[in-house]
Parts: structure tokens; sequence; C-alpha cells
């Protein structure tokens, strides 16, 4: 005679774990909200009676004098000019006669550069004469 | 023997500066004898070329009634430089308006008298309009015989060399300072600079501002001419009160207002950019950018703005001078 037995697995019953889940978004904001809004409640009240705390304490600031903001706006802008030799000729004056030498509107090349120190004693000018 | 030399003096109804580095001796002349003889060449050409002078070669020739003048290479050069200074600004330059100018009250030397503010200038000036040349050039009539020492012209067709005259006294009295290594030339303020060391060193030059006399630009000029051209200099008014100044319309032969008071010209030689200074005046704004690109310049409008020609274009705008109502 057979005995029907039940199997019995040799392994224990598998526990599953206990997960736990995420902190419902809710509290956080909610907990985020006011203390926020209690910093800057507690700053406003600080300010609203005059103790504005990056300015340190009330005996700093009353040694420090106000002083006047001057706003000073200064244009002045120059811009050089290097004028480099003409390669062209030029025209050309004799004697006898005036020349062209094949002179034309072609430019010595200019270019930007940063000033030299002034050779000439004293400025040259050219104006309307 | 050597040194360097800076003179002034007056002539050609200007303020003449002749500046001459010179480390070493050009053959054996020093810089003060170098000086002395630029002097002396400029004195010259004004008696020559003035047409104030009633003795001078310039006023006899334009009394001149025969067609064919004898003249002189001095008084030949600077009716062919004239006469290449209209070519090449297709006739705005025009040195035949001498009716003209005197009709609009430049009959006699201006010399030491100061010409009308800006201000006094502008506001009763008609609208701005650029110039143009005449259909009928009178000074292509001109033929200039230097083999046979001539010039001929229909007679009672007078030769100014207003537009052209400072800067080619300039670029004439560099010829004489061949071999010194660095000089500049300026002929009130139409100057040419030459020299080897010049393109080392270059000469500071600034440019003055024609109605607040401020200097808002500064070129750095090394070899060649530049010039200046403006409205405010040779001003004055007519006598039904109106306003007027020497550079015409050949046109009209009216004084322009073109929308430009001041006009600069970097060029080879002085008196081509003279020449061009005074064409891009004539132009306006426009004209004056074509004009002056390819070489450099600047250009100075009504409103006192300073605008920088050429391949770096700039408009600047300096703080207004107090009471001048234009900005600097």
């Amino acid at each position: 005679m057979t005995e029907n037995r039940p199997e019995v697995s040799s392994e224990r019953p598998r526990k599953r774990p206990v997960r736990r889940g995420k902190p419902s978004a809710v509290p956080v904001f909610s907990a985020l909200a006011i203390l926020t809004v209690a910093g800057f409640s507690s700053l406003t009240v600080e300010l609203a009676r005059g103790k504005d705390p990056a300015l340190g304490s009330d005996a700093i600031a009353a040694v420090t004098p106000k002083r006047p903001v001057i706003i000073r706006k200064v244009i002045k802008r120059r811009v050089i000019t290097t004028v480099t030799p003409a390669p062209a000729a030029s025209p050309s004056y004799t004697a006898g006669g005036y020349s062209s030498g094949g002179s034309s509107y072609s430019a010595p090349s200019t270019s930007y550069s940063a000033p030299a120190p002034a050779p000439a004693p004293a400025p040259v000018v050219t104006a309307s004469s | 023997m050597g040194g360097s030399t800076d003179t002034t003096f007056e002539a050609l109804g200007s303020r003449i500066r002749v500046i001459i580095d010179s480390t070493e001796t050009a053959g054996r002349r020093s810089a003060d004898s170098a000086a002395a003889e630029v002097e002396e060449f400029i004195h010259r050409f004004d008696e020559t070329l003035s047409r104030f002078r009633e003795d001078s070669e310039l006023s006899r020739f334009n009394s001149d009634e025969r067609d064919v003048v004898p003249a002189s290479g001095l008084l030949r050069t600077a009716v062919r430089a004239g006469l290449w200074a209209a070519e090449k600004t297709g006739g705005l330059v025009d040195p035949t308006l001498l009716p003209e100018i005197e009709a609009a009250g430049y009959h006699s030397s201006r010399t030491g008298m100061d010409g009308l503010t800006v201000e006094a200038l502008l506001p009763d000036t008609p609208g701005r309009h650029s110039a143009g040349a005449t259909e009928d050039a009178a000074w292509r009539d001109f033929v200039v015989d230097n083999a046979g020492g001539t010039i001929s012209r229909p007679p009672g067709l007078g030769f100014d060399p207003g537009g052209t005259g400072k800067g080619l006294a300039a670029d004439m009295a560099a010829g004489l300072l061949d071999g010194f290594p660095r000089f500049l030339i300026s002929c009130g303020g139409d100057i040419r600079v030459g020299g080897s060391k010049a393109k080392e060193v270059p000469f500071e030059v600034f440019v003055e501002h024609p109605a607040t006399g401020v200097k808002p630009h500064l070129f750095k000029v090394g070899h060649g001419g530049i010039a200046t051209s403006g409205i405010r200099a040779r001003s004055w008014r007519k006598e039904d009160g109106s306003p007027a100044h020497h550079l015409l319309d050949p046109a009209t032969g009216e004084p322009v207002w073109s929308g430009l008071i001041g006009t600069t010209a970097l060029a080879g030689t002085a008196m081509e950019a003279e020449a061009l200074a005074k064409a891009a005046l004539l132009s306006g704004p426009e004209g004056a950018r074509d004009i002056l690109g390819p070489r450099g310049g600047i250009l100075v409008h009504e409103d006192g703005e300073v605008e920088v020609a050429g391949s770096a274009r700039v408009r600047v705008r300096l703080p207004a001078i107090e009471g001048s109502g234009i900005s600097g």
C-alpha cells in the first residue's frame, strides 16, 4: 500500500519583499510651499521693519553715509586709419607741365591699427580753408 | 646740417605748414634751407596764380583778349591740373566758374575773414540736392600747348584755380623735398606727405569738424595726400541776406546745399585729394560715399554726424557741444 502523501517541497515558501511606495507628491510640494511662504514672509516682515539682513546691523548702516549716485556717460570715440603707400603711380608735376602719370581713383590701402606714439611735434589738422 | 624743422607762414589766403624731418642731410641741404625753398616757391605760386592780384599772371591771362596766350610753365601746369580734376570728377570741379563765383559774392580775397557759422548758414537754405555737370562744359575749350608755351581758349573764358590750387602747390613743393626721409606740406589743410621714412612713421593728421572745431577723426598718413573741403570757411551773406559759399553747382552756378557740410578725401596726391573732397561734397551723401569709398575719407552731415567712408564705414556721433545745437 502506498501512502499518498502530499508532495512536500524542501524549499521554504518565498516571502515576497515588501516594497515601499514612493511618497506622494502632494505632501512634498505642500511642505516645500509652506517653507517657501514662511521664509518669504519672514523676510518681508524684516524688510518692512527696515532691517535688511543683507545690510548687516543697524550700527553699520547708520555710520555708512549715503553716497549720491552719479551717472556719467562719456562718449568719445576716435577712429584711426593708417594709410599705407599707394602702389599705383601718382600724378606728377614738372616745371613744364602737368602729367597725370596714370593716376586714377585707386586707393592707398587702408587698415585699422593701434595708434603709435605721435611722431609730429604738434598736431597736423586738415580742415576746410 | 640735418635736423628737423616745422615752419608756418601765410600764403594762398591760408596758413601753410612745412614739416621736414631729416636725420641725415639730403644732399648738401639742411631741413631749414629746404623749408625756405618751399616757402619761396609757394609765395611765387601765389603771386603767379592768385585771381585776387591784378598783377598776377593769372589775372592778366584771364583778361587777355587773344585766343592763344603765351603762358609760363607754372600757369600751364595749373591749368592742366584744373582740367585734369574736371575730367576726373566728371565736370563737378569746374575751373571755369569765375563769373558765377564772383556773382555769388566771392570777388575779393577773404583772407582773415570768418565765414558764417554752420548754424547761421543752414537754416535759411533751400532744399538739398546734388550738383551736376553742365552739358556744354566750357573747360573743354582750354588747350595747353607745352611745346609752344601757350594756352588757348575763347577770349573771356576765365580760369579759376580755386578747386585745385592749394593741393597743387603742396604737391609741387613736395617735389623740392626729394631725398628728405620724411616731410609734410599743408596748404590750408590740403596736405601732401612724402619721404621713405614717413611710410614707417606716418604723420598723424586730424580732421577738424567744420561746425564745432573738434577733431573726431585721426588719419595716419604715410604717403600721398589728404584734403578737406567744406562750406563754412568761405561763406558769406549776399546783398539780399541769403547765405552763400564758394562751392558752386556747375549746372546752376549757385552754391550747393547737398546735405553735407564737410568732406575729407585721401588720395595719391594732395591735388587729387582736394578735387575728390570737393566732388564728394558737391555730390551729397550718396555720391560722396561712392567717390570717397575707394580710397577712404570722411563725410560730415548737416546734423553734425561724422561718417567714415571706405572699407570701414562707421558713423560716429559725438556728444553735442553745449549751445551749438550740433553734435560734434
